[in-house]
């Protein structure tokens, strides 16, 4: 639970010293290129590589773990779900009223399934790696507004602050006889009406603090702001970033002119 | 001269309804402040201590909004025309609740907040950021998260992020409140320094009638929209008819010496413990009183 507040591993491995713009990008284009595909193969080796790419930049097995106990689930469901439901072409290795099970559909099945792990563990190399405001800095420097910017730093930054409240209060209302898990769905929804109400309200207020506290600190002011820690593009950085984005070419040009990776086995 | 001067100045907030009436809470409020003073400002709840504290950086009535009459001048600037922003690098303020004032995610970006803002090159941030925390002992603690420090902490960690602006005046809104023994003894020793070592001109809201009687130049006490009394804290934690007129209790010493000169007819006027040792010490000796 508190690994969800809480993602960024400090460190001084290459991957914590990349630029977070460089990191972002790669993001972006291993989902783009993963969502193209559907073969097996290329899936495997997205995985793999995300667990390398993970263990040599210093990330812990803890968080690695992390992530597998959070998608391994739903991974699991897909693969079955698609395999039931998407009848496969070629040779049957069992047939069972609508059930039509083929090698074909359980490499569909499963590349599907990898895929979510790979896109989850490829966009945790980035959460994992960079700290938050570090994370922020770098899509506001990409050309997020900064704003917008503070708005997320402070969504993530109240997240477990509200929790708590939550827990706060609903322990507050069972001391005078609330009950929350007594009944159907319905009626504990209703018993968490006025917890939603008393959250809303400290809320409210801890909303018009924060402008205040905001504004007291030279929020706003007319000038360009500037960083403790400025972000730093090395040369490194530069070239890793051309790799990435001559990689990408090449591969998109393979999968869409040659047909690369576009069947699952 | 006056860091801080406060002439008639009257302040409604905005309706809460659309048809509803101004909520006034200042009526003429008077109050000046001198250059390296420790001034105290004490009232009951709801008086408007915070809205007179904002008056003083702007957000009263620039953020608010509402009606404003008078004058509130710091350095020079009515805090009416002056923008927030610019107001910041010369008043800085503490407020009582931690959690809503620490919204960075480490405490040195918390402290390079208001610097950052200012466009400040980033070795000069970086000065004023080890500065500051040095000011207020909380080096060891800048890759911490905020919201995992203790109260006290969270609170020098504010004034730390205000001292960060080179503000010429500091003003704190009850930032003790809530605080356990050892966080209040924190932040008070965290004051305390800004006063004596850096003659830093400071306003404080608190109900720690101890410490205001330890540590206040003067004492300011707030009651029905208006400041009605400015003195040395002595003279009024003395005045046992003013503070129960006003609804506010003086330093426990100082209710023993009211207590004792009611008893035995002794004029005794201490509010620290050790003016209240000693006189009690030598009255003893002398035989003036005996049970
Ligand atoms: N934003 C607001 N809008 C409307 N009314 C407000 C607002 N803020 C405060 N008030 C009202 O103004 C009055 C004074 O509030 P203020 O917070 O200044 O008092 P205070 O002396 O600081 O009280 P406390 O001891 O509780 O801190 C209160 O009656 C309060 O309800
Ligand atoms: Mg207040």
């Amino acid at each position: 639970m508190s690994l969800l507040y809480d993602l960024y591993q400090p460190g001084d491995s290459w991957l914590h010293r990349l630029d977070p713009r460089v990191k972002f990008i790669f993001v972006l284009c291993a989902s783009l290129l993963l969502l193209l595909m559907r073969s097996l193969w290329v899936m495997l080796i997205a995985l793999v590589g995300a667990q390398l790419i993970l263990l040599s930049g210093g990330i812990s097995w803890r968080r690695i773990g992390w992530v597998w106990r959070m998608t391994l689930p739903t991974m699991v469901l897909i693969a079955v779900l698609w395999v039931i439901f998407y009848p496969g072409e070629g040779q049957a290795l069992l047939s069972w009223r609508f059930l039509r099970i083929t090698p074909y559909n359980i490499a569909e099945g499963l590349a599907v399934a990898l895929r979510i792990g790979a896109l989850a563990f490829i966009l945790f190399i980035w959460l994992f790696s960079t700290s938050q405001s570090a994370l922020i800095r770098g899509l506001v420097a990409l050309g997020l507004p900064y704003t917008w910017g503070l708005t997320l730093a402070m969504a993530l930054r109240y997240l477990p602050t509200m929790a708590g409240i939550f827990q706060l209060i609903s322990d507050a209302q069972r001391a005078r006889a609330l009950e929350l898990d007594q009944g159907n769905p319905l009626r504990r929804a209703r018993a968490h009406l006025p917890i939603v109400v008393a959250m809303l309200i400290t809320a409210l207020r801890t909303a018009q603090n924060l402008s205040l506290a905001l504004a007291s600190r030279a929020f706003g002011a007319q000038r360009k702001r500037t960083h403790l820690h400025p972000l730093h593009f090395r040369p490194l950085d530069g070239l890793l970033l051309a790799g990435i984005l001559l990689a990408t070419a090449a591969l998109l040009w393979a999968r869409l002119a040659l047909g690369l990776g576009q069947e699952p086995l | 001269m006056a860091v801080i001067r406060i002439e008639d100045f009257f302040y409604a907030y905005p309706p809460l309804l659309p048809e509803g009436q101004p909520i006034e809470v200042l009526h003429g409020v008077n109050l000046s402040v001198e250059r390296g003073e420790f001034l105290a400002i004490m009232g009951p709840t709801g008086v408007g201590k915070t809205t007179l504290c904002l008056s003083m950086n702007g957000l009263v009535p620039q953020a608010t909004g509402g009606v404003a009459r008078g004058h509130v001048v710091v350095l020079g600037h009515d805090t009416r025309t002056t923008p927030v922003a610019e107001l910041a690098t010369r008043v800085g303020i503490v407020y009582q609740d931690p959690e809503s004032q620490l919204f960075c995610p480490t405490v040195e970006e918390e402290v390079a907040f208001g610097p950052e803002n200012l466009g400040l090159d980033p070795a000069e941030i970086a000065e004023r950021v080890s500065w500051a925390l040095q000011v207020v002992g909380m080096e060891a603690y800048r890759q911490r998260s905020p919201s995992h420090l203790s109260g006290g902490q969270k609170q020098r960690l504010a004034i730390a992020a205000s001292l960060a602006m080179l503000p010429k005046v500091l003003i704190l809104d009850e930032p003790t409140a809530g605080l356990d023994p050892v966080g209040q003894a924190e932040v008070f020793g965290v004051i305390e320094r800004l006063c004596r070592e850096r003659r830093m001109t400071i306003v404080m809201v608190s109900q720690d009638a101890e410490r205001i009687a330890r540590f206040a130049d003067r004492l300011a006490i707030m009651w029905q929209g208006r400041i009605v009394r400015v003195d040395a804290p002595p003279r009024i934690f003395t005045d046992q008819a003013f503070l129960e007129e006003v609804g506010l209790a003086a330093p426990q010493v100082s209710e023993l010496a009211v207590a004792l000169n009611r008893r035995w007819g002794t004029g005794y006027r201490f509010t620290l413990l050790e003016e209240a040792e000693e006189a009690l010490r030598r009255d003893l000796r002398g035989g003036q009183i005996s049970s």
